[in-house]
């Protein structure tokens, strides 16, 4: 009953469309509306569903607001096209037609965008123009006469910069008028007879709303300036050239690497310092028992190890972020696209894969915008062979404790190559992974490859910094939930039951968990690994993170002293008595790469394709890719 | 006495954390993914 109430009060609600272009603004102008926070980048397709927030308008108190996934026109192609498409030609099951439609025009390429609102114009809809990126505009030299457009397509037309949150006042008011008069364009009626005097086919269609669209810009727009040698344009030839643009990109993440490495390592000692006092202060009040240890090896051992790399987790997304905002990455695809091509992707695939640098979620997600089921499912199998933020600290313990912090030539790192090589590992493995899957299940050449290269611009700083301060945030609140409650549980069963007083080995062993990692360890051994290491990866199953956190709670309950020292430095004593050598680590390393260590990633794989048979095709195929790559290296390491 | 009794609560809540998590069908809800949002 209270469902269907909700239904109809939802149903009577005034909505409000954001439709437009891909990479027009619609994400930001919507975040300015709403004050909702939602992800804004510098590339096409960064909206892959439909976003819903209350939009605050003075005669109207419960309007809400639509953000819809960019469109080309009114024909769909991509899964992200047809529900934008869907949803305002009034096809989707649960949401009505809306009451009014913005749409966003990017005004430094007005043509392409008018295209959209010919269509627009169609549909019978009331419809504003919000003229968006007037700023970049003008910096190009073209002048939008916005109250002659208004004439001339018998619409409200407003100049807005909505990353600046200008000439938004206006629009709510516009968009109240709208959804108070209904008024459509009468244009509909006059296009209808322009497009009868020609063929009826898609063709000649668009042929003539083009000639329409040309005719329109004579009369309202001013180009005062052409310069086809701009910097802009000197940048563009550079990063998109076959050899100057690759060792560009190279070069670019490269750095990136060594400056996480190294940049990282002053916060991270000082929260390292701040967790250790923590473990200290908090072993000397608690008497010693059940619940000091709980506290201590449990609870900060556990979530304080995974705390310590908020700082690798902040640069990685401070990178990313300049590499989105400024519009590189745009370029970073179209540059992609020759190298990806002969392992059978596109340089379509290239956001998903790069997003999955972050999370495979996000990635897979994104992988929406590729038309092609076949290149899609081929993404989607391979994105989660990037390397995500949650193995990021499964790296740096390990290459803290094992590889020598060493620099080659005075400048680069060996830690930071090491680091980067793991990430390249992971890039080869899906190349390979992606080129067999088109040579056998999903055979088909990757479709051609069209992106629309986003303006330069210095990245917005406050739009960075937003975003980082987000992911930090979810990431302490992981910690937080996920990993406590992991790690509660993981104390749990590495605690009871309490071994004998005459046992002599580790007492973990006797635990629930040290059972159930000796059960393990004859099918890990040829890999390097130990039961300790066993336990840690299953219960890295919840989540990546997790592995560091239930190795320190191992360490710190086998240990007789109280010394709580850092995984690290236990690690390293490990190294140094030959219980846990170099080339166990790199192996576990390589393992980590490639498993599938993440039940969120195999959720998002079912819900995005659909199939459980994909999602297990997905867990066997990395989890088996994982254990021969260790085996062959451990094997090969040791031998040597 | 007390103390083991504050033990077996912690480790109960946080058992039912994780199921209520795995039941939700987001268990691991990875770190830095901003899908639900």
């Amino acid at each position: 009953m209270e469902n269907k109430i909700n239904k109809l009060t939802e149903q009577n609600t005034l909505t409000v469309a954001l439709a437009g272009n891909p990479n027009c603004g619609k994400t930001t102008l919507f975040n300015a509306l709403t004050g909702l926070k939602y992800k804004v980048a510098n590339y096409p397709g960064v909206t892959v569903e439909k976003k819903k927030g209350k939009l605050c308008l003075l005669e109207f108190n419960d309007a809400s607001l639509l953000d819809l996934p960019g469109i080309y026109s009114l024909v769909g192609t991509s899964i992200d096209e047809k529900i934008a498409t869907a949803l305002l030609k009034g096809e989707l099951k649960d949401e009505k037609v809306p009451d009014c439609i913005v749409a966003v025009i990017d005004s430094s390429n007005l043509e392409r965008n008018l295209y959209l609102v010919t269509q627009l114009i169609d549909l019978g809809i009331p419809l504003i123009l919000a003229l968006n990126m007037q700023d970049l505009a003008q910096k190009k030299g073209i002048i939008i006469q916005a109250e002659i457009l208004s004439k001339l397509l018998d619409l409200p037309v407003v100049s807005i910069v909505a990353n600046k949150a200008q000439g938004l006042d206006f629009l709510r008011s516009e968009i109240s008028k709208s959804l108070s008069n209904k008024k459509t364009s009468a244009k509909k009626l006059a296009w209808r007879e322009f497009l009868e005097a020609k063929d009826e086919d898609y063709g000649a269609e668009a042929t003539a709303r083009y000639q329409y669209i040309s005719d329109i810009i004579k009369k309202c727009c001013v180009q005062k300036n052409t310069n086809n040698n701009s910097i802009e344009d000197k940048f563009d030839r550079l990063s998109t050239h076959k050899i100057w643009g690759t060792l560009l990109f190279i070069s670019i993440m490269s750095f990136f690497f060594q400056a996480i490495y190294l940049w990282s390592e002053v916060p991270m000692n000082m929260i390292d310092s701040l967790i250790q006092w923590l473990s200290k202060n908090a072993a000397a009040m608690l008497p010693n028992g059940e619940l000091e240890s709980l506290i201590v090896d449990g609870v900060i051992a556990g979530v304080g190890n995974v705390l310590v790399f908020i700082p690798q987790i902040a640069l990685l997304f401070f990178f990313l972020g300049i590499l989105e905002d400024t519009g590189y990455l745009a370029r970073a695809a179209f540059l992609m696209d020759r190298i990806m091509r002969p392992f059978g992707l596109q340089g379509r695939s290239f956001i998903p894969l790069l997003n999955s640098f972050g999370c495979a979620i996000p990635g897979i997600m994104s992988s929406r915008t590729i038309p092609s089921r076949a290149d899609r499912l081929a993404t989607i199998l391979v994105a989660p062979l990037m390397s995500c933020s949650a193995r990021l600290p499964v790296y740096t313990v390990l290459i803290a404790a094992f590889i020598p912090n060493e620099h080659i030539y005075g400048i680069i790192s060996l830690p930071g190559i090491c680091m980067l090589a793991m990430y390249l590992l992971g890039i080869i493995g899906a190349a390979i992974i992606a080129w067999a899957l088109k040579l056998s299940v999903l055979r088909g050449k990757p479709a051609i490859f069209l992106m629309e290269l986003p303006s330069m611009h210095l990245p917005s700083m406050k739009n960075i910094l937003r975003e980082v301060l987000d992911r930090a945030l979810t990431f302490i609140q992981s910690a937080g939930t996920t990993i406590l409650a992991c790690s509660i549980i993981l104390w749990a069963m590495a605690s009871y039951p309490k071994a004998p007083a005459d046992y002599k080995d580790n007492p973990v062993k006797y635990s629930i968990a040290g059972r159930i990692g000796t059960a393990m360890e004859p099918v890990i051994k040829p890999l390097g690994f130990n039961w300790e290491i066993g336990v840690g990866i299953l219960a890295s199953f919840a989540a990546r993170e997790v592995f560091i956190s239930s190795l320190s709670t191992v360490y710190n309950l086998a240990s007789e002293d109280d010394d709580n020292s850092t995984l690290i430095e236990t690690l390293k004593q490990k190294k140094s008595d030959g219980s846990f050598s170099t080339a166990s680590a790199i192996s576990l390393m390589i393992f980590y790469v490639f498993a599938c260590q993440c039940m969120s990633t195999l959720a998002i794989c079912k819900k995005e394709t659909g199939s459980w048979g994909w999602t297990a095709f997905m867990f066997i195929y990395m989890t088996t890719l994982a254990y021969i790559c260790s085996l062959i290296f451990y094997q090969t390491a040791s031998t040597l | 006495m007390i103390e083991s009794i504050i033990v077996i609560l912690i480790i109960f809540f946080a058992a039912v954390y994780m199921i209520r998590k795995i039941r939700k069908g987001n268990s691991a809800a990875c770190s830095n993914c901003k899908c639900k949002k």
